[in-house]
């Protein structure tokens, strides 16, 4: 995350093909973390968030940011 | 005189004969065990034909002018995945490279850098556009692992196991104190995985879309584009052939051959491979190795609530320093997923190249590769070591049966 360019790299892909999407933050992204909202600071790296994104002419810019929990759990 | 066949079945009380018809029926229901390459039991005529159509998909070999490349690894699956039929193991073996950052940790797959997967092979457009004979290597990268190339036998079953089931067997914390803390990776937006040797990919769908992509340069509605050469953008007129390369349907019929190919049934065993089977439990093999799973409810009868007997538990283990490689998603190095040991025999009877066992393929024979674990396994690899020359044959004997 860059927080002064308002950018962020997020990984994604299917199966081993992976690829690196670039995405500029739109000034009124909404952006939420453990259900409250949060700021683009508050997002971490390798944090899981699911994003909503409009294509523009300078790329995509996401519209909404929301972090996803993952479950733990375990008990062998 | 009548015949005495005749008269036989003529003096047989109606309740026998009721119960020999019966027992007839039973034997005429019973489904032949499927031969390697075989289809799984139960699947509908509509399953069986997409099966047999998506055979064609795995077995078609791609050119240039049909798409391959321009970066490739193969130009068919079945090219890698090919001994003794389509869908078993191969000798290709492939790089892979990662950059693991010890502050976090955090591991980079270097997917800027054209990984994780550095392709080994370039079409003679792409040569002649860059001069490279394959993808360039990351100088950014901190490790990288060869992989052989495992059979794909049974991988429906393994997909259709439940998340609750894969999770319930995690320990990553070892609460119950046994040296074993296996621990799930998970893809870059959560899901569980559990295909590829460091058990990043969640779903067998996920494995067959990507690889087409990865392995051959086919692009497809999944991938619909050919990525990256070491990060730079693909040379203009390198690639003729429009995106996708193959269409959806191409890519249902492979993903149907591979989710129905059956898994290998295990050898019948010896008395002494009876024998071999105790001690693989009596000396902790068992507790990663696990050896059977359960899938859940499936739309696919013929994959719904079934049994698998695969000896994995699709949990990351340390394996130890000296078998470290790359990291990939939540995996270290030193961590791997537990591999299946159903069909290991055929890596042993593999028809072309020599045989290879573990990720990387450094131990020629299935004993070398017990030796060579560590980490979690090694009081494991200890017992091993100390059984008897007869106890250790008989446990090799077992595992050459599966």
């Amino acid at each position: 995350v860059d927080t002064k360019a308002r950018t962020l790299e997020v990984m994604t892909g299917v199966g081993h093909a992976l690829r690196l999407e670039r995405m500029k933050v739109d000034p009124a992204c909404e952006i939420s973390h453990a259900g409250k909202k949060a700021a683009l600071r508050d997002l971490k790296r390798g944090q899981v968030i699911r994003i909503q994104y409009r294509t523009t002419p300078e790329g995509k810019m996401a519209q909404a940011i929301e972090t996803v929990e993952i479950p733990g759990g375990g008990g062998k | 005189m009548q015949p005495r066949t005749e008269k036989a079945f003529g003096t047989l009380p109606a309740t026998a004969g009721v119960l020999l018809l019966s027992g007839l029926l039973l034997l005429a229901g019973c489904p032949k065990e499927p031969k390697l390459g075989d289809p799984l039991n139960g699947l509908t005529p509509e399953q069986k034909d997409q099966f047999n159509r998506g055979r064609v998909e795995f077995e078609r070999v791609f050119t240039p002018e049909t798409g391959l490349g321009p970066l490739f690894n193969s130009d068919a699956c079945a090219e890698c995945h090919e001994s003794p039929v389509s869908g078993g193991p191969g000798d290709e073996v492939e790089l892979h490279m990662t950059a693991f950052l010890p502050d976090g940790p955090f591991c980079d797959p270097l997917v800027q850098k054209g990984g994780p997967v550095i392709q080994q092979q370039v079409t003679p457009a792409l040569k002649a556009a860059l001069g490279i004979d394959s993808e360039p290597e990351p100088p950014e990268a901190t490790g990288r692992g060869l992989r052989t190339t495992p059979d794909v036998f049974g991988f429906g079953l393994l997909d259709a196991v439940p998340d609750e089931t894969i999770l319930a067997l995690a320990d990553p914390d070892d609460a119950n104190g046994d040296g074993i803390s296996g621990r799930v990776n998970r893809f870059f937006d959560g899901r569980l995985g559990r295909f590829g040797r460091k058990a990043l990919v969640p779903a067998l769908r996920d494995f067959n879309n990507g690889a087409f992509q990865i392995e051959q340069g086919i692009t497809s509605p999944a991938v619909p584009d050919e990525g990256t050469v070491g990060g730079q953008p693909i040379p203009p007129g390198v690639d003729p052939v429009p995106e996708p390369e193959i269409t959806q349907e191409a890519l249902d019929l492979t993903d149907a051959f591979v989710r129905f190919l059956a898994p290998p049934a295990p050898k019948k065993l010896s008395k002494e491979g009876k024998r071999g089977e105790k001690t693989f439990s009596q000396i902790g093999c068992n507790t990663c190795h696990v050896p059977k799973l359960k899938t859940g409810n499936h739309p696919v009868k013929a994959l719904a609530n079934k049994e698998v007997v695969a000896y994995t538990d699709l949990l990351l283990h340390d394996m130890g320093a000296e078998l470290a490689d790359i990291c990939l998603g939540l995996a270290t190095p030193a961590e791997f997923r537990t591999e299946p040991l159903m069909g290991l025999r055929l890596s042993e009877e593999i028809e072309e190249g020599e045989p290879r066992f573990l990720h990387d393929g450094r131990a020629p024979t299935i004993e070398e590769a017990v030796r060579l674990h560590g980490g979690e396994s090694a009081a494991s690899r200890d017992r091993f070591n100390a059984l008897s020359e007869a106890d250790r044959k008989a446990l090799l004997e077992f595992l050459r049966s599966l």
